[in-house]
Parts: structure tokens; sequence; C-alpha cells
């Protein structure tokens, strides 16, 4: 129960933990290196002013800083946009000739692309549950939505980044 | 592609960068941390100061020792429930050292002078609950006052009075699956209530029986507004909107459309109805069929699939759909008008994935009720909505033009909130945040706001009086 005296949190595990879970979520939402490092700063930096407000509830902390991580985003793509029209992002997608180490960051900027032909809260929920791995239910909490329904959207969502990313690879056969 | 190949996608963030941003985050905390160092010369200065007001204070003391009457006596009977504070003038009121207390104004003064729901509870969490001062059914159908209380204010501090938030009952069924341990974390205090009853204490005059913020299903009348308004008190009441509720009623995409009103739904659903002949008198509802309540609609025995009893979005059609009945009709219960008829014509569904497939095309002439939040996902595979006029879009519910909707409305005493950034915080941090409230079931004013943990959209606005 959140409001019981608990032990003392371990701050340095927490940040273990979420750190790869929310510079994750950003790349899978920004699609570059660089960006997400950066919007991944401004995330913890705004959060860990807050932390000990929950220190007896970690769930809700981690809520709260996907929540921060949420809103910088919007931030960041209000800010941001628009880069470039969309077919000019397909096609930066496909000049890479990635080496063999640097095909998931390859892989990663054509499912971005992919994934901007999808609504933006397919996007996140797509990002939330690949990128941050979150379940259903955090999704669900994070999003308004119910949890059925984060599974019916994901459902959708992947079969249409299937759908593309197939078709643009044989059309390159 | 698949999920192993989409989580395959991740990756560690760089050592480089873990290490350079944990760098960051200790220097931040030092700052925040560190107190910084007064200087000698502010040091004397402050211990001048303070000495002087301390042999004031002692002067004083002692004066009043030497002039003390009976009646003073008594009087500092009364003042030992009062802060101890030797410094306080008995003529400054209570409101006025909120005011000057800016880091934690609640701390003494309140929590000593009001019966506080905390101190009865020392170990912690408990749940309080007590007739309402009328006694008898108010009116959105409450009979008890219901109080959830935390002994821990947002800072950790044991001794600070919770912020009291008065919710009208259909809320709080709507807001009952919010996280606990986040709430109490909070240092707040949620007390359960009828807007007929708490309004009015929004600017009560003594200080202990006022709610610091209620939020309610109906707008405050302008005779509650008054009340702040009386001689020698100019108390200022805000408002804002925390969002909308909404129910459509819909079926399954190849249904056939029908044309229906919200009393038609009443009719078909309630417990008991006014009687054909006598609509003062009620009776244990007879209708089975469509076209007996109105003979324009169809000749198909009813079937409703609607949410179950207990959900949260149960408790958004009731108050959107069934409450205003007795909104049109005074002599009726209000818990009968919440109450749906239990003889097979309502049957309850769970809203998930399966739900549509499995109950709504399997059958294309049920009805169904539900929540305009799985509607608004789930609307390409339904019909629309039956209910006759505007259609349910998130403009039409905002605007009012939606037939089957609610505003969440909230109040809050000017002063306390100017006073006290504890009460700010409760609003802008805690009630405005999608998170903590029920998210699914409210419709915010603004999309892409609400999802901003700041959401600051609307304003709070003062209430103005013709």
């Amino acid at each position: 129960m959140g409001w019981l005296p608990t032990r003392e949190v371990d701050w340095d595990a927490v940040y273990k933990n979420q750190l790869p879970r929310v510079y994750n979520y950003l790349r899978f939402r920004i699609g570059n290196e660089a960006d997400a490092e950066e919007l991944t700063s401004r995330t913890f930096e705004k959060a860990w002013r807050g932390r000990k407000l929950y220190q007896r509830d970690l769930a809700g902390f981690s809520t709260w800083l996907f929540t921060i991580a949420q809103n910088v985003v919007i931030d960041h793509l209000r800010s941001a946009r628009p880069h470039l029209p969309l077919e000019a992002a397909m096609e930066v997608a496909t000049l890479h000739t990635p080496h063999d180490d640097a095909e998931r960051d390859s892989n990663l900027e054509r499912l971005t692309a992919l994934m901007r032909h999808l609504s933006p809260r397919d996007q996140e929920v797509v990002a939330l549950k690949y990128g941050a791995d979150l379940s259903n239910r955090e999704i669900a909490r994070l999003t308004d939505l119910s949890e059925s329904n984060v599974g019916t959207l994901l459902h959708r969502a992947v079969r249409e980044l299937r759908s593309g990313w197939e078709s643009r690879e044989n059309s390159h056969e | 592609m698949n999920d192993d190949f989409l989580k395959s996608l991740r990756r560690p963030p760089p050592a480089a960068f873990e290490r350079q941003l944990r760098a960051r985050l200790r220097e931040q905390e030092l700052n925040e941390t560190s107190p910084r160092r007064p200087s000698w010369k502010l040091l004397a200065i402050a211990m001048l100061i303070g000495g002087s007001a301390l042999a004031t204070a002692t002067y004083l003391t002692l004066s009043r020792t030497r002039l003390s009457s009976p009646t003073t006596q008594t009087r500092a009977g009364h003042t030992s429930q009062e802060p101890s504070n030797p410094g306080n003038d008995d003529a400054v009121p209570v409101i006025n050292q909120w005011r000057t207390d800016e880091t934690d104004p609640e701390t003494s003064s309140h929590a000593s002078s009001a019966p506080s729901a905390k101190s009865q509870n020392p170990m912690g969490t408990a749940r309080e609950d007590n007739k309402s001062p009328a006694g008898s059914p108010q009116a959105d159908g409450s009979t008890e006052a219901t109080r959830y209380v935390s002994s821990t204010g947002p800072g950790g501090s044991a001794s600070a009075r919770p912020i009291r938030i008065v919710m009208t009952p259909d809320i709080e069924r709507i807001a009952r699956d919010t996280s606990p341990g986040s709430i109490h974390s909070r240092g707040l205090s949620f007390e359960v209530d009828s807007a007929d009853a708490a309004l009015p204490t929004l600017c009560a005059e003594e200080a202990g029986d006022q709610p610091d913020v209620i939020v309610t299903s109906r707008r405050a009348r302008k005779d509650e507004f008054r009340l702040c308004k009386r001689p020698h008190y100019n108390g200022e009441v805000l408002e804002t909107t925390l969002g909308h509720i909404a129910t459509v009623v819909t079926r399954a995409k190849n249904g056939m459309p029908m044309q229906l009103s919200p009393r038609t739904i009443r009719l078909a659903l309630m417990k008991r109805v006014p009687a054909p002949d006598n609509s003062a008198q009620l009776i244990d509802n007879p209708y089975t069929h469509w076209n007996q309540i109105d003979p324009e609609l169809e000749d198909r025995r009813i079937e409703v699939l609607g949410p179950e009893r207990n959900s949260f979005e149960f408790a958004v059609f009731a108050a959107t759909l069934l409450s205003p009945a007795c909104d049109d009709n005074g002599s009726l219960d209000r818990q009968l008008c919440q109450t749906v008829r239990e003889d097979g014509i309502y049957t309850e569904a769970r809203f998930d994935n399966n739900f549509i497939r499995q109950r709504l095309w399997s059958d294309p002439n049920l009805v169904a009720v539900m929540d305009y939040g799985f509607y608004e996902t789930n609307s390409t595979d339904l019909l629309g909505s039956l209910l006759r006029g505007t259609a349910p879009t998130r403009e039409s519910i905002m605007d009012g033009s939606y037939a089957s909707a609610r505003a969440l409305h909230v109040y809050v005493n000017r002063e306390r909130y100017k006073s006290s950034s504890r009460v700010s915080s409760a609003i802008n941090e805690y009630l405005r945040v999608p998170i903590y409230l029920n998210g699914k079931a409210l419709i915010r004013p603004d999309t892409e706001e609400s999802r901003r943990y700041w959401y600051t959209a609307p304003k709070l606005t003062e209430v103005k009086l013709d």
C-alpha cells in the first residue's frame, strides 16, 4: 500500500532501470539518436527534481516519468515540425546502406519513417510498447485508453507496419 | 516483422551519455540541497532583529499577565486551541496567517483549530462515514458524506492538515479506480458529499468548515456564490471545467438505425417508471417492446447491453442519461433514477476487445450503452449514435449540444487558492493530471493540452454575478 512506510528507495537502481526505457521510448518516437539523448536528459532533469514525492510510490514515479517524456516529445515535435515531407522522410530511410553494426539503427529509421503513417496515438502506443517495454496496463494508464483497446491498437498498428515494411522490401527486389 | 523484431531494435543508452546524465543529475541534486551559506554581516543583523523581537515579546507577555482579568482568562482558555505563536496578535484573522506563511500555511494554525480527521487517525489513512448534515437524500443521491484521509502531507510533514477535496458521489464513483498510493502520498483528503451540501461551505464563516476544493457535476448556483459576498467578507470563487463525461447509445454497424430520445432510454431501462396514466405514481417498469414507449419505434423486444453496475462506465451512464430524469421531475427519488431494471432487459457487458465482434455483431439489433471513450475508439465498427439530435463528437460534447454529456466543474475559494501553495498544487498537479482522475472517463477540454502533466487550460476564472 502506497502510504505505508517503506525502506529507503534506491534511486540509483531506479535510474538504471528507467533510463533505457525512456531512452528507447524516445528513440522509437523520434527516430534520431542525438535528439533521443537530448530529450532523455530533459525528461530526467525535470523528473529528478520531484522524485522524492514518489518515494513511497515507485509505480507512480514511473508513470509520472513517462508523462513527462510524453510532454517533452510533444514540445519537441511542435517546435521541430515539419522537418521533411513524408516522401522525403521515406527516401532518407531508404538511402542508407547500413553496415552490419549499424543495421539495427537503420531498421529503426525505416520503422520510424513507417510509423509516421500511423496516427499519433498509434505511434505513441507502439513506442511505449516496443521502445519502453511497458505492459498494456501501464500503457493504458498513460494514454487514457482501456487495456483491451491498447491491445487492439497495437495489433492493428503492427499489422500496418508489417504491410508497409513488406511492400517496401518487395519494391526493392 | 513481429514482436521480437521490434524489441530487437532497442539498445542500451551509450555509456558515455549515461555517465554524463548521471553526473548532471547529481550536480542538480547538490545545487538543490546545499543551503546557501549566510554571510557574517547578515547573520549579525538577523541576530539583532531576533533579539529585539524576543525582548518585545517577553515584555508584552509579562504586561498582559499582569493585566489579566477573568474575561481574558476565559478567552485564553479558548485560544489554547489556536496556534501557540508568541508573536501572534489575537486580532489577526486566521486567513491572514495563511497568507503570510507561504511555505506550509496549514501546518500549525488550521490543523489545531479544526477537528482534523488526520489527528483522529494517527496511524495513517482511514475512511470515515458520516451522515450528511441534512441526514436525508441529497440532490445527487447521496445520503452520507464519506471522507478518505491521509496523515502525510506533500512534503512528508505529519502535522500538515490534508487538503480537503470534496467530490459529489457521481464523480467519486467515476474516479474510484484512481491509484490510492498516488492520492495518499500527496496529502489530500477526499470527501464525498452532495453539491447542495458542499457548495455553501466554500465560504463558510468558520475557517475549519471550509473545504479547499469542490468538484461537482453541476454548476454552482448564484445563491451559492452569493454566500461568499456577505458583509465584511469579500470572498471570490474561482471556477474551471475539469472535463466532460458522455454516454453513447449505439448498435453494431450492420444494425438498423433507430431514433431514440434520452426519455425513451430512461423509460426502457429504469427499474421503476411513472405510470402512463399518472406520472406522480411510480410502478415497476412494464415496457418490454420499444413501440410500447413510442409507437414510432420498431416492434421489437427491448434488449440493451450496458456497463456493469459497479463500474465507472455505469457511473457515467447514470450521471449523463439516467439522473437528468430527476432534474426534470423533482418528485422522483434520486436513487431510483440511477437504478436499472433487473428483469433481463438490461444486460451487463464487459467492454473489451470481444464486445463488438462477439456480442454486437452476433445480434445487430441489440442496443448498447457505452462511454464516449470506448465509442470513439471503436466508432468504425459501430452504427453511430441512436440518440436524436447532434452526433457525439468532442466538439459537440464540449459545446453542450450533444444531449447525453455533462461537464465537471471545480470550485475553489480565491483566498485559499492564492494564499496556499498546497491548494493550488492540489488543483494543478493533481486534479488536472489525467492519470490521477479517471482519464478514461474524462474528455478533457483540449486533447493535446490534456496530455501535458502541467495541463493549464482552461484557466480558473472568477465567477461574475449579474
